[in-house]
């Protein structure tokens, strides 16, 4: 048992690797947490409405970046491993389909959710830096600002030293830096003095992260299952298709439309995103409460056991003439 | 022109045998079929059509784009990585003749797969307008109102910069302009109040808008004048008035008492009116109460004239969207000559983006951009304002070309998609950008070395 | 080769090339290739010998046009590689058969002939042709990506003769081909040759180089280390050979007691074998005749017509 455990193990983190070494994961992870940081620089100057307004823009950043990199992840390590030969190559060893399967899903949702991670952080830093009226807090926001500089600096300088993969020494850079950068402003108030740690951050935020995340993971099922047959082109398709009906999925199969069984089969079958997206509700001083982003997680992780469920069968049955 | 051919037809083989062609035309029929049975309209037979045309189209066009623009990033970066290029280089192959064909591939397949698009929706509008299914009453307007093709007059500017001018130079002279505020800022401010004022009638007043070349007017059909205003008393309270439409000395003359904030429609039939001249719409604010109406002065009033029925109108409309996707073809194969695939993607989704919002981008420009700082001050001086104003402006005036007029708005608000737009679309998005998007993509291929990528 | 090749120009020459392989920041990585000069004339079989990375198919991908040389100079046909109109004389196997998966083994010959401009007619009387010579008519309407590596390994070679070039370049061109399809395209490279064809192969098979070759480079660590006719470099002129014709035991030991009175010891007596690839082409060739339906590569038809016309002026 600990032998599969180790092997599992092995081949998630190996996939995990292969994919945050791809220029292609950094280039877009970091573009996403750079617009959610530099969000505050662009919409100052929207009358008071720059706080909600950098709120609700970071949220859909982390969700519509964080919904290319689960596609691309999950499909890479699969479509393209697939089609290289070397998952034919791992399963001549005594590895099983389904583990093979399941922990190259763990490595694509290992990455996905590190850019939900980085994503969460720098909205954190962007609601912070947006919080005062008119004005922007540089003292907290200012080092974020400049983390992923210093982070593509740094894999530069490393890449240059030893030669090393740059991408991922970035991207992890990135995440090391924004997380001080993190901790400088919690540990400061509005006027740069010491204050009470977190005091002056919008912590309701994580909650709402938190439940972006668990959808960018149902998002990276999907786009594994659908990779265990399809290219990288049709499942990234595929996946936006399902992103776009699963947000209009009250109106389509909801509230809006009539009750009929193969309509409330269908609306039951399409994750419906807008469960995830509570931006709305921190509106004024709302909150989402934790037993809500339980409950959602619990539908989320239905739906997702359901997707790899669909996903293990499709690759067990799958055969590859030129691997 | 072989070799074009011969790597357009490697394209289409590729699309259709990789699963991509028939993916597409599955979920195209599924979306124009299945939307409109599961989406619930307003009731009404109108409300149907947007849903058909806006939304089912609307959908059925995103799915092509995002089709076009990743599919031809595909067709050139996973060809380059899985070095199927480096044999098809050895060829007497120029990069420009690559580039070609397959664009050519990937535009035959976006053509074939918007006319099905097109066809199943026009039929799916055909049978919902059958007698049994809908009201003669409801068929006749919306015949008359949305599937139709009308041509917007274009009224003469109202000029009010003199009279903007004079106010400023008013208010220097008496010492009332305020010493942070720019004479810029100053004047775009009188300018707008001027602009409101001219588009506002006071009680028992009337305003009027001249169109000195309305060109050719069938009076076998009425003039559509659709407007919208709001009022000085607050709420959807009903305000009497009159619209006189006037063309040499004869005019016609239509009451009305529409509810403030509400758009109308009114049709004034031409029947009476000379063929000649400029004509003249005139609202008379005839109502009892004091009350003062406020049209928007962009858009407060459109007057269209009847210029064509929809069949021809549609086509034109699927021709311009046509148009984007070979663009978005062209974008795609570009990224994929320069970037590996997910860089491709990424990078010409950017692209896609400041081509959509080229027009915010013009609006930034209208004047030089500020940062405040923690404390209020602006944090970049007046030279660096200008010039991110200038970056701004440069950026927007090279995507406002790529924008192409919104051919599904238009289509379901029963508005021309006229000759000249299509055929200037066409010929810049279906020729002279994919041209220099070749040209730069063949450019830089030649430079590169094939057995390096991948 | 034919003496008069020595006279011809060279359809190849490469002078003192280098290719060096740099990282991100300019630096040199890997020096793939140094100082590399030799030249290759029409009717002439030229091997490109040495061990795994040291610098064959770096060479063949800068003839092709593929990577730019860092130094030096290449003419192919007169001409820069990255002259496409050059192309057009020129066929290249690279080292792995890199072909459409979804095409058919027609679609796939016939779309590599449509980029050298042949008339559909021609296409398809040489794709025609070519599947009868590599074998593969009876899966002409397969997709390529269902192939065998040795079976892509033949369409790849059938693609690079479509258009009849006057220079052949082949990476490994024996690499995952069974020993009948090894003998198969070592004839083919003869035929070629005798037409009045260059060829410029590279392999590690030194059998293979060894049965076709007219001259070898051998390169190691991207060096030139030898260069010459395989008669030069190979025959060891200070101990000849003398090959009797069938005698009896007596004449045997008459003959061998003369040679030791003669040089003053013992000569060395061994029999001549069959070499193995013989037998294997007379096993298979017997067994042939026996099965008829092959599910893998046939037995070829002899060279393609076209490719077997009379030598070139």
């Amino acid at each position: 048992m600990f032998w599969r455990i180790r092997q599992f193990a092995a081949v998630a983190r190996i996939s995990l690797l292969d994919i945050i070494r791809q220029p292609g994961f950094l280039l877009i992870a970091a573009a996403g947490m750079a617009l959610i940081t530099l969000l505050p620089l662009l919409l100052t100057q929207t009358l008071g409405e720059s706080a909600r307004l950098v709120r609700d823009n970071a949220l859909a950043v982390h969700w519509t970046f964080g919904l290319v990199l689960g596609s691309y992840a999950a499909s890479s390590t699969l479509a393209r491993e697939t089609a290289l030969g070397t998952a034919a190559l791992v399963l001549s060893k005594p590895v099983s389909r389904s583990l093979f399967f399941l922990a190259k899903f763990c490595g694509a949702a290992a990455a996905t959710l590190l850019f939900s991670l980085g994503a969460g952080m720098a909205t954190l830093l962007s609601a912070r830096m947006a919080a005062g009226y008119f004005i922007l807090d540089w003292r907290a926001g200012g080092p974020a600002i400049a983390a992923p500089v210093l982070a593509f600096l740094i894999g530069g300088y490393l890449n240059y030293r030893d030669r090393g993969p740059f991408a991922s020494r970035a991207f992890i850079g990135m995440l090391v830096l924004y997380a001080a950068a993190l901790a400088w402003a919690c540990a400061i108030d509005a006027e740069g003095h010491c204050g009470a740690f977190g005091a002056a951050m919008d912590w309701r935020l994580a909650p709402a992260g938190l439940l972006i995340a668990m959808a960018l993971l149902m998002l990276t099922g999907l786009a594994g299952l659908l990779a265990t047959r399809l290219d990288t082109v049709p499942t990234l398709i595929l996946c936006s298709l399902a992103f776009l009906l699963g947000l209009m999925s009250d109106h389509l199969f909801g509230r809006a439309t009539e009750p009929s069984a193969a309509v409330s089969v269908l609306g039951g079958l399409l994750p419906n995103w807008q469960h995830f997206w509570l931006a709305d509700a921190l509106s004024g001083n709302g909150q989402i409460p934790w037993s809500y982003v339980g409950h959602a997680s619990a539908y989320g992780a239905m739906h997702l056991g359901g997707l790899l469920l669909l996903g293990l069968l499709s690759f067990r049955r799958a055969e590859w003439r030129n691997g | 022109m072989r070799k074009v051919w011969a790597i357009a037809k490697l394209t289409l083989r590729g699309a259709m045998r990789s699963r991509v062609a028939p993916l597409l035309f599955g979920l195209l029929v599924a979306v124009i079929v299945g939307l409109p049975l599961t989406i619930r309209g307003d009731g009404t037979l109108s409300g149907e059509v947007q849903i058909l045309v806006r939304y089912t189209l609307g959908l059925a066009m995103l799915i092509l784009s995002l089709a076009a623009l990743w599919a031809g990033c595909a067709s050139v970066s996973l060809e380059w990585q899985s070095k199927k290029l480096q044999l098809v280089a050895t060829k007497p192959l120029h990069p420009f003749e690559l580039w070609l064909g397959k664009w050519l591939g990937l535009v035959l397949l976006n053509a074939v797969l918007l006319a099905v698009a097109g066809s199943v929706t026009a039929a799916l509008l055909r049978w919902r307008l059958r007698e049994p299914l809908a009201d003669p009453a409801r068929r006749g307007e919306l015949l008359a109102d949305i599937l139709v093709a009308r041509r917007p007059l274009a009224p003469e500017p109202v000029d009010v910069d003199a009279a903007a001018l004079a106010r400023l130079e008013q208010a220097r002279g008496l010492g009332r302009l305020p010493p942070d505020v720019s004479p810029g800022a100053a004047f775009e401010a009188f300018r707008q109040a001027l602009r409101t004022e001219a588009f506002s009638v006071a009680p028992g007043g009337a305003r009027s808008w001249r169109y000195p070349q309305p060109g050719p007017l069938d009076p076998g059909h009425p003039l559509s004048l659709r407007f919208r205003f709001s009022c000085s008393t607050p709420g959807p309270v009903r305000v009497a008035g009159a619209w006189v439409v006037r063309r040499g000395d004869a005019d016609v003359r239509v009451d009305t008492n529409a509810v403030a904030t509400t758009p109308h429609v009114l049709h004034v039939p031409l029947r009476d009116l000379p063929q000649e001249g400029a004509l003249t719409v005139e609202y008379r604010n005839t109502d009892s109460e004091a009350v003062t109406v406020l049209f928007s002065p962009d858009d407060g009033l459109e007057t269209l004239a009847r210029a064509g029925s929809f069949g021809p109108n549609y086509a034109r409309g699927l021709l311009l969207l046509f148009g984007q996707l070979a663009l978005l073809a062209a974008l795609g194969i570009t990224a994929g000559s320069l970037f590996s695939m997910p860089v491709a993607a990424f990078v010409s989704g950017f692209v896609l983006l400041m081509i959509q919002m080229a027009g915010d981008l013009a609006s930034l420009t209208a004047r030089p951009i500020t940062l405040v700082s923690h404390h209020g001050d602006a944090l970049i001086g007046p030279r660096a304002a200008v010039f991110f104003q200038w970056v701004f402006r440069l950026l927007g005036s090279v995507a406002s070309p790529l924008q192409v007029p919104d051919a599904l708005g238009r289509l379901t608000t029963g508005i021309l998609v006229s000759w000249a737009e299509t055929g200037r679309v066409l010929l810049t998005h279906g020729l002279i950008y994919p041209i220099l998007l070749a040209g730069l993509a063949a450019w830089i291929m030649r430079r590169r070395e094939m057995a390096l990528a991948g | 080769m034919k003496p008069e090749a020595h006279e011809t120009p060279p359809v190849l020459r490469v002078e003192n090339a280098g290719k060096v392989f740099r990282d991100f920041w300019r630096r040199p990585r890997i020096r793939a290739v140094q100082d590399l000069s030799f030249e290759v004339r029409p009717g002439e079989v030229f091997g490109l010998l040495g061990p795994n990375g040291s610098g064959k198919s770096t060479t063949l991908k800068m003839i092709v046009g593929l990577l730019r040389p860092t130094e030096g100079r290449l003419h192919v046909l007169g001409a820069p590689p990255t002259d496409v109109s050059r192309k057009a004389r020129i066929g290249y196997l690279p080292e792995d058969s890199y072909l459409y998966p979804y095409l058919t083994c027609e679609e796939t010959l016939d779309f590599f002939g449509s980029l050298f401009r042949l008339p559909r007619a021609e296409r398809r009387a040489r794709t025609a042709q070519l599947l009868d010579m590599i074998g593969l008519r009876h899966a002409r309407r397969r997709p390529v990506g269902e192939f065998s590596k040795g079976m892509a390994r033949r369409i790849g070679l059938a693609q690079a003769l479509i258009n009849d070039p006057d220079l052949i370049i082949l990476d490994e061109p024996t690499s995952g081909l069974d020993p009948l399809g090894c003998r198969q395209v070592k004839d083919l490279i003869l035929t070629l040759a005798r037409r009045g064809k260059a060829v410029l192969l590279s392999s590690h098979l030194l059998a293979d180089i060894e049965d076709v070759c007219d001259r070898i480079a051998i390169l190691f660590n991207g060096r030139l280390q030898a260069i010459g006719s395989i008669r030069d470099l190979l025959e060891e002129r200070d101990r000849p050979r003398v090959t009797l014709p069938a005698v009896t035991p007596e004449q045997l030991r008459a003959i061998l007691a003369a040679l030791k009175a003669q040089l003053g010891r013992e000569p060395e007596l061994d029999y001549p074998r069959r070499n193995l690839e013989r037998f294997f082409l007379e096993t298979v060739a017997r067994a042939m005749n026996q099965d008829t339906e092959p599910s893998g590569a046939a037995p070829s038809e002899g060279v393609a017509p076209y490719l077997d016309g009379p030598p070139h002026a």
